[in-house]
């Protein structure tokens, strides 16, 4: 239940993202990104001295994983891969594509994976279901950039699911990027 | 816009070597364990690594090419930044956190302040740091496990 809220989460967040990135820009977002990200930090050790704050601590203790590294682990790491996306690639019907890709992939993939039964060989902790769930909630990104969505649902269903260190959000991010750029810019 | 004493500071930490030295000032000063000095070393370096070599591949202009006052190295991302942030990160537990949370404001709105970078060039900093200090503490933890 926690985690499918703490994905819920992550959906909405991604969704706010795009409405920031349609009504104000890609520059807009990245203020609003960075700004965030920023006064994140200053909270997150507030968190950590013992401080209780309103509504943010609210937000951890309901919706942050428990072993989780810092408070706020996942939320950050969501905002500086959307930051990344956002100066990586210079096209906004991809910008979309790629937040929808890590908002609703990303989230499916987990709510689903931790229900599968068929774990991937060279990764134990994530299942076959968690995948095809990334791949196939990852195809709605095709609405913003049409049959290009298999290829990045693909690569980037396969980028979440290697046991590397670097997050997700992150890896998902890069994996975009390249292929971005792999099929317009070299 | 002249601000007199921001622009000092701007000015003089705007010089990579004495900016280099007084974070190593600023490190000295708050951190005593000998290992977590050299883990925050490492993950200076690696953010510093990745800053020069995105300059060298990505080769942005800065804002103030032409001027008299701009350095000749490319613009995007900001090593001031990116170096700030990571020191900042690497005290996110600590009391002493504010102080690295202000520094790294100042530094990254001197180079706003200064016309010697944009905007995105700072921000990029934002994925550099944490990036780099991720990098060398699995690193760092990694290589004591397998010691014991």
């Amino acid at each position: 239940m926690r985690e499918r809220n703490r994905q819920l989460i992550h959906i909405l967040l991604g969704i706010f993202f795009m409405f920031i990135l349609f009504l104000f820009g890609r520059t807009k977002l990245i203020y609003l990104l960075s700004g965030m990200i920023f006064s994140g930090f200053l909270l997150v050790n507030l968190i950590l001295l013992g401080y209780r704050i309103p509504v943010v601590s609210w937000f951890v203790d309901k919706f942050e994983r428990r072993e989780a590294k810092v408070p706020g682990y996942g939320s950050a790491w969501f905002s500086v891969g959307v930051l990344l996306i956002l100066l990586m690639i210079p096209d906004i019907q991809w910008e979309y594509a790629v937040i929808t890709v890590l908002a609703l992939g990303d989230g499916l993939s987990t709510i689903i994976g931790r229900t599968g039964k068929i774990r991937l060989p060279y990764n134990p902790v994530k299942t076959l279901e968690g995948s095809l769930a990334f791949f196939f909630g990852s195809l709605i990104s095709g609405i913003f950039i049409g049959w290009y969505a298999v290829p990045l649902a693909f690569l980037c269903a396969v980028a979440e699911s290697f046991p590397i260190f670097l997050d997700d959000n992150l890896m998902i991010t890069l994996a975009a990027a390249a292929l971005f750029h792999l099929l317009f810019l070299l | 816009m002249y601000i007199p004493v921001f622009h000092e500071f701007s000015l003089v930490l705007g010089n990579s070597v004495i900016f280099f030295m007084f974070v190593l000032f600023l490190v000295l000063l708050t951190e005593k364990r000998p290992k977590k000095i050299a883990k925050i070393t490492f993950a200076i370096i690696l953010a510093a690594l990745l800053v020069y070599g995105l300059k060298g591949i990505l080769q942005v202009p800065r804002p103030c090419v032409g001027e008299d006052f701009c350095p000749l190295s490319f613009s995007f991302p900001s090593g001031h930044a990116a170096i700030a942030l990571t020191l900042m990160i690497a005290f996110i537990n600590k009391k002493s956190f504010p102080l690295f949370w202000i520094f790294a404001f100042l530094i990254g709105m001197s180079r706003l302040y200064l016309g010697v970078h944009y905007f995105e060039d700072i921000a990029a900093g934002f994925i550099i740091a944490p990036v780099s200090y991720l990098i060398v503490d699995t690193a760092w933890r990694w290589h004591h496990e397998r010691k014991k």
